[in-house]
């Protein structure tokens, strides 16, 4: 099977695409807001499974007898027996006392307790950013060395878009940011820069056996349609394996399956549709310039 | 050659497969592997260090706050506990199978310090210079055996000459518990801790930490997380079977696109399986559910090498090549592409391992590990099974690839 199809010819179709994607983005980020769990804010997390049904209005009015009305009371699995409490910080005392006023709602059996404090939250937030600044630095450089600058950073904006519509869409579902969802930004990072790679690995390779007279924009083409099946495949298999982790996972990892998938879709898309168009017309832009700068020359 | 071939395919396959048999139905590797709290259910604590006046947060107040919480942890019969520290100033604690886990960890944390003080308030001798502790009964009352060692055994024996027939009030943690009065010199430092004790487990409890000597800095609790036995076992059967059916997608994907060049490529992401759960054994890592998710997430990955190899020979066969000759074309093509991709997700995953901590380590661990063993299978054993099908003419390689 080949391809023949033209990507760049509609490249501002995709440009306009990924804009409106990345306002959608943006608007979850900022105006939504994210949903910083208690692994970024601090807090504590009791997991309890009552051996009856329960009702959430009882549990509330425990933790509003202790002056956590704050808090948050959701449901886990089926039949309402088990409750997920997020509380705000508060000490192993209070805990404890909480957990034995607890016992007037019904008897139940403590599945877990997670407690960070909010220095530990912080933390988490400034090592992300750490990771992600010093993540693209590397990158970048590895790519200008391998490559050229402008793949590096062709493929720095589409990553960028990448990042901004995963988190924007996390953001918009409202699913509870974890230490997990850093690893799967990360991962994300990694993958979409990877799938990249293996598109401009094959312009460059394609730029060698350029014919005179042969347009930037064919060369590109080629490229893009001879990885097309590679990519359709690679990240299609990635996403059976993610699928299989979202459905089957249990909760914790849920979260974390659902982020990776946005992502390794998304980055697919931006690999093919973004990446390629923008080197391509960057590319172009600077060959142009260099021929202006060379004629007035000439012509002396 | 063609039989030739054939049999050395058949030959390794069987290897490959009695080697897999061995491993997962007879001494099954899984077996033999270090889970984390998440699967086996425990408590994880991590423990900042405070400086309290007098008392500096350094390098030798943080070994001997561990060696403390060691002595302590042992004492309360918890298999494989793990205590470590974590940057300058932090120590966590991971106890697996613990009945209380908040009790256990104030346990940990306390600070038992004994002083035994002059009637003006001088600190005569400590419970740094104790030899031992027992928690006892004597005359119907709970009470803790103290032995000092030589050296408290003199400052005991001087205080006792001093202040004979005064109190002496004995502290601890800066309470007064109670204030005997001395009725004679005592030389061999024997003495005894009454008072205030309401069960022997209680008397016990204090010995231990009195035994275990105070610890030299403040720790406070930074963060906790348990997890019942319960939990973490409906976790060990939700990540096995999301394991077992992601793996057996990716494998009837390839077969469905790649025909037996697909099957072999399965085969060795088998291989690969095997050694990256091996390689996790023999660096001692601890598996958890990221860490799991990060395997199997890898095992997706490393099917990609494999796709753009197979892709590029099957270029290479659709511009008429013959198959011996597409097949190291398209290797050698397709390992630049594969080498540089690769390289971009080694960088990221070397920055979450050092920037990382706990959960998020032991992920990139199994990234980074997980991005070079596939390297090997799927580059250098694909490309043997292929070189060997292509060889014994075996299958219409040609085929096969071009689909």
């Amino acid at each position: 099977m080949t391809f023949h199809l033209d990507f760049v010819k509609h490249w501002k179709l995709w440009f306009a695409l990924a804009a409106a994607l990345c306002l959608v983005g943006l608007f979850g980020i900022f105006v939504r807001g994210l949903n910083y769990g208690i692994d970024f804010t601090g807090g504590t997390q009791l997991q309890l499974r009552f051996t009856r049904a329960v009702s959430t209005t009882a549990i509330d009015a425990v933790l509003d007898r202790q002056h956590l009305s704050q808090s948050t009371v959701v449901y886990i699995g089926s039949g309402h027996r088990e409750v997920q409490i997020t509380t705000p910080t508060i000490s192993e005392g209070q805990r404890d006392t909480l957990l034995a006023k607890m016992h007037s709602v019904g008897p139940y059996q403590e599945i877990s307790t997670n407690r960070v404090s909010s220095i530990i939250g912080k933390q988490t937030e400034r090592t992300a950013l750490l990771a992600v600044l010093i993540a693209t630095a590397a990158i970048i450089v590895y790519i200008a060395i391998r490559f050229e600058m402008r793949f590096a950073l062709a493929g720095i904006i589409a990553l960028l878009l990448d990042v901004i519509m995963t988190v924007g869409i996390i953001a918009l579902i409202h699913i509870v940011l974890t230490t997990y969802f850093i690893m799967a930004v990360l991962t994300i990072f990694g993958y979409s820069m990877n799938d990249r790679i293996i598109v401009f690995d094959r312009i460059r390779e394609n730029l060698h056996k350029q014919r005179k007279n042969e347009p930037l924009e064919d060369v590109v083409n080629k490229s893009l349609n001879q990885v097309l099946m590679r990519s359709i495949n690679t990240s299609s298999t990635v996403m059976l394996a993610l699928a299989a982790l979202l459905v089957l996972g249990g909760a914790s990892i849920r979260d974390f399956s659902l982020t990776m998938l946005v992502g390794v879709f998304l980055g697919t898309f931006t690999s093919l549709f973004i990446a390629s168009p923008v080197w391509m017309l960057w590319r172009k832009r600077d060959d142009a310039r260099r021929r202006a700068s060379v004629r007035p020359v000439r012509a002396d | 050659m063609r039989q030739r071939s054939i049999l050395a395919l058949v030959a390794l396959v069987a290897v490959l497969v009695a080697a897999g048999g061995y491993f997962s139905v007879i001494n099954p590797i899984t077996r033999h592997l270090q889970y984390g709290l998440d699967l086996r259910g425990g408590i994880t604590a991590t423990y900042q260090a405070e400086p309290t006046p007098g008392a500096p947060v350094n390098a030798n107040a943080m070994a001997k706050a561990i060696e403390i919480l060691s002595f302590r942890v042992n004492k309360l019969g918890v298999s494989e506990p793990v205590i470590q520290q974590v940057g300058p100033t932090r120590i966590t604690v991971d106890l697996a199978g613990v009945k209380n886990p908040e009790q256990a960890l104030h346990y940990l944390g306390e600070t038992a310090l004994l002083q035994i003080k002059s009637p003006k308030g001088k600190v005569l001798v400590t419970g740094a210079d104790l030899s031992s502790a027992v928690g006892a009964i004597a005359n119907g009352q709970y009470v803790v055996d103290l032995s000092f060692n030589s050296k408290g055994s003199q400052l005991f024996k001087a205080a006792t000459t001093k202040y004979l027939h005064q109190q002496l009030p004995i502290y601890l943690n800066g309470k007064l518990v109670e204030a005997p009065t001395v009725d004679s010199v005592i030389p061999n430092g024997q003495a005894e801790l009454s008072g205030g004790f309401a069960t022997l487990k209680q008397a016990q409890n204090t010995a231990l930490l009195l035994q275990s000597g105070a610890l030299p800095v403040k720790l406070k609790v930074l963060s906790v997380e348990t997890i019942s036995a319960t939990l973490g076992h409906q976790s060990i059967v939700a990540s096995k079977r999301a394991a077992v059916i992601a793996i057996a997608l990716i494998a009837l994907a390839m077969i469905f696109w790649y025909r037996l060049a697909g099957l072999f490529a399965d085969i060795a992401l088998g291989v690969y399986a095997f050694l990256l759960v091996g390689a996790l054994w023999a660096v001692h890592a601890t598996i958890t559910i990221p860490g799991i998710a990060g395997i199997i997430l890898s095992m997706g990955m490393a099917v990609d090498a494999n796709v753009i190899i197979f892709s590029r020979v099957r270029e290479e066969m659709v511009a008429g090549k013959t198959p011996r000759a597409a097949i190291e074309i398209g290797f050698r093509n397709a390992i630049r592409a594969i080498m540089d991709s690769n390289a971009t997700t080694l960088i990221s995953a070397i920055i979450l391992f050092f920037l990382g901590s706990g959960d998020v380590k032991g992920f990139a661990l199994t990234l980074m590990i997980g991005i070079v063993l596939s390297l090997v299978t799927a580059v250098v054993l694909t490309r043997q099974f292929i070189r060997l099908v292509a060889d014994a003419g075996w299958a219409r390689v040609r085929a096969v690839f071009v689909g």
